[in-house]
């Protein structure tokens, strides 16, 4: 048997989630489905070229999964088609879309969380998400958002505390 | 049970051989070069080489052949040129924007997917970004221009390449 490659490795310790971070946004199977594929296909297609000096694999990872979500709401918003997604869809089977709901039921807790911090400034929200949701290091959230480790520590303080301000009121 | 893991590792590897990359390779010549405009998708090259095929005047297999496989792909078959009207009409029925033409002047099959490949839009971005961090401009040009024709529907994404006397078989399984 042939060692894993170095993406094998990188693969099985982020499909999970990277998963969980598109079920926080989207409630369907397939959309999650689509978009933690395309996340990877666009892994694979750079794979070569992430230096894992400039940060851990994960965090690359996130960059990725966050520029693919953008991009998934710029075309839902312009009405266009995704047919660019079509080369990156799979098809589901029963059981998968079954495990993926599953999963979507898993991120409730996450996706209440991500809606109050809605009137979070973008930066908070990002940096809640990453470190308190998603299990990133300051260190690697700041390398995806490109702020200092400092920075992140500063939002992620400022944003705990007026979540636990806002859970406090009726 | 089936695993969406597993699943999508198996596409992943099928596809971009996802098995086989590592990171930081000392030199870029490790890399399996993709030919272009293909999309590296799997099976592409099997489907070129099949595209030439002699005339048999005898027994006259029919002039097309659209199948649609359990995993979602369709392969298109021509074996004769009067049989690129009955491809497109089917591909239509079944509802699949591609549709096959003879390659021109004006559209050669250099900038062409060869029937029966299934296209990979980010494939052919990745590669024109390879073939542009090489310095091969006009490559990476000529690739990401049909990227964006396939994407905006100006380009049918399968064009069936032949001359006027030629006949041809494509496919892929």
């Amino acid at each position: 048997m042939r060692a894993a490659s170095d993406f094998a490795l990188v693969y099985r310790a982020n499909i999970a989630v990277v998963t969980a971070f598109f079920a926080r946004r989207c409630s369907d199977p397939q959309t999650v489905a689509d978009l933690t594929s395309e996340t990877f296909v666009e892994a694979a297609g750079s794979f070569e070229s992430f230096d894992a000096r400039k940060g851990s694999a994960r965090s690359w990872l996130f960059g990725i999964a966050r520029r693919v979500y953008a991009d998934h709401c710029a075309a839902a918003a312009t009405g266009r088609d995704a047919t660019s997604r079509l080369a990156a869809q799979l098809t589901l089977d029963d059981d998968e879309i079954e495990q993926l709901a599953a999963r979507i039921d898993d991120q409730r807790a996450g996706r209440k969380l991500l809606q109050r911090c809605a009137r979070l400034p973008e930066l908070d929200r990002a940096v809640i998400e990453l470190v308190d949701l998603a299990g990133l290091s300051p260190k690697e959230a700041g390398t995806v958002l490109q702020v200092s480790p400092g920075a992140v520590r500063v939002r992620l303080f400022r944003a705990r505390a007026r979540l636990r301000k806002g859970a406090d009121k009726p | 049970m089936t695993n969406f893991d597993d699943h999508l590792w198996s596409h992943l590897v099928a596809e971009h051989h996802a098995d086989r990359i590592s990171a930081c390779r000392p030199a870029a010549s490790t890399r399996s070069r993709r030919p272009l405009v293909f999309g590296g998708t799997a099976g592409v090259a099997a489907a070129a080489a099949a595209a030439i095929v002699a005339l048999s005047a005898s027994s006259a297999p029919p002039a097309f052949a659209v199948t649609r496989h359990h995993d979602g792909s369709v392969s298109v078959r021509i074996n004769r040129k009067s049989g690129i009207a009955g491809a497109n009409r089917r591909l239509a029925e079944i509802g699949i924007h591609a549709r096959v033409r003879v390659a021109t002047q004006s559209f050669p099959a250099d900038c062409a997917v060869i029937p029966g490949a299934r296209v990979n839009l980010n494939a052919m971005r990745t590669d024109a970004a390879q073939y542009a961090a090489e310095g091969n401009a006009t490559a990476a040009n000529t690739l990401s221009q049909a990227a964006n024709r396939i994407q905006n529907g100006t380009q049918p994404d399968v064009v069936y390449n032949c001359t006027d006397t030629d006949t041809g078989t494509t496919g892929a399984g």
